[in-house]
């Protein structure tokens, strides 16, 4: 048995949840940046023209400058569907064999 | 005579073809593999290190060379470090830092292996739904409750002071989870046998049950120390006094309108990372420790 058979065939799948739960935990930490966009665009946060606006930059903006709290825990909602669809999906992709 | 002893010689003390590739002398398909592994992980290693090398580059460089990639500085310089040492303001966010991570630790480690403990060694009614509801609160992230914090804050009168920022974290569903686990492996023979000798429940909590989960306690606190030392988003929104940031939201207010001291940012956050290297040091002992003396029982 050749390595690539082995690393495809038995190395990998054994690997698994390993795998799921990093996919899973990487992607709900980036849709929830928020820090390093912040500081790298200290001047213009989520600019220029928020072209790297991520949503929690987003949210912080609507509740914490415009003081639409309303809306920003709309927004929040919003976001926490997205990160259980997203898992969801992931999950179920991930975990079938 | 020569091909007389190959022939004679055991089939079982031939050295397989296996064996011989792997060898460390020898030349083959496993030493290539090794190779490729080690490149692989160095690659790996450069990757996660490099942010580390460019924060203490970028801290020995003048604020004119901060936008060259070079990783030696051409003028190395330690003028950031006293500046941003002899800074006031880095003194306070300093020890603010420093004492809300350290107060909110310590409610960690009592309240969430007190909680724990009582979720797993007693049966009451009711007992699963709290531990379903604490668990299912691990599942919201923190920017979805800045908001309702900010507006219990702002109507409590807790904005801008050192129990506003603390207070999310005295507690955490984490925190009650893993010493729930943790104190699973805790025989409830030696709960028992604590009780018949006279203990109070809380005498056995801390004689008894505590000292038998010391690994999980190191655990949590490295846990609970490093997230409170590097959170930014919550001290952020509910502080507005200088006085009062923590760290990392002091270090990202360095430089001003025009342009930001990355420089000056980045020698914060080089020392900054030597509490949490302390930190990590003396707890991590405890956790080896503690495996070593679960084994030693049997």
């Amino acid at each position: 048995m050749g390595w690539w058979t082995q690393l495809t065939q038995i190395t990998i799948p054994l690997l698994r949840p390993t795998i799921v739960f990093i996919v899973v935990f990487s992607s709900i930490g980036f849709l929830r940046i928020f820090d390093h966009v912040f500081n790298m665009t200290t001047n213009n946060p989520g600019g220029p023209l928020n072209a790297t606006k991520p949503l929690v930059l987003m949210i912080y903006e609507t509740a914490f400058s415009s003081f639409d709290m309303g809306y920003a825990a709309a927004q929040t909602v919003v976001l926490f569907l997205i990160l259980l669809v997203v898992s969801l999906i992931q999950l179920r992709l991930l975990r079938s064999d | 005579m020569a091909d007389a002893t190959l022939t004679d010689v055991p089939e079982a003390a031939k050295p397989s073809s296996a064996a011989l590739f792997s060898r460390p002398t020898g030349r083959g398909p496993r030493d290539n593999a090794a190779v490729i592994r080690w490149v692989l992980l160095f690659l790996g290693g450069i990757v996660m290190v490099m942010p580390i090398a460019y924060m203490i580059s970028t801290s020995l460089k003048w604020p004119h060379e901060v936008y060259n990639v070079n990783l030696i500085p051409d003028e190395p310089t330690i003028e950031n470090y006293t500046y941003v040492l002899e800074d006031g303001r880095f003194y306070w966010w300093f020890v603010n830092s420093l004492i809300i991570a350290t107060l909110t630790t310590i409610s960690n480690l009592f309240f969430d292996s007190l909680v724990g403990y009582t979720l797993c060694k007693f049966r009451f009614p009711g007992r699963t739904l709290v531990f379903i509801a604490i668990l299912s609160t691990l599942m919201i992230p923190t920017e979805m409750l800045v908001i309702p914090w900010y507006l219990m804050s702002q109507s409590l009168g807790w904005l801008d002071s050192y129990w506003g920022i603390m207070f999310p974290g005295m507690m955490t569903a984490f925190g009650v989870f893993l010493m729930k686990q943790f104190f699973e492996s805790v025989p409830d023979d030696f709960i028992e046998a604590a009780r018949i000798d006279g203990l109070n429940e809380f005498q056995i909590w801390w004689t008894v049950a505590l000292p038998l989960v010391k690994p999980a306690l190191a655990a949590l606190a490295i846990f609970v120390f490093l997230g409170n030392w590097t959170a930014f988003l919550w001290p952020l929104i509910v502080t507005n006094s200088v006085e009062l940031y923590t760290l990392p939201v002091g270090l990202s207010s360095f430089g001003d309108e025009a342009d930001v001291a990355w420089e000056l940012i980045m020698t914060g956050a080089a020392i900054s990372t030597i509490p949490t290297l302390i930190v990590f040091l003396v707890f991590q002992r405890f956790i080896i420790r503690g495996v070593v003396m679960a084994g030693l029982k049997g």
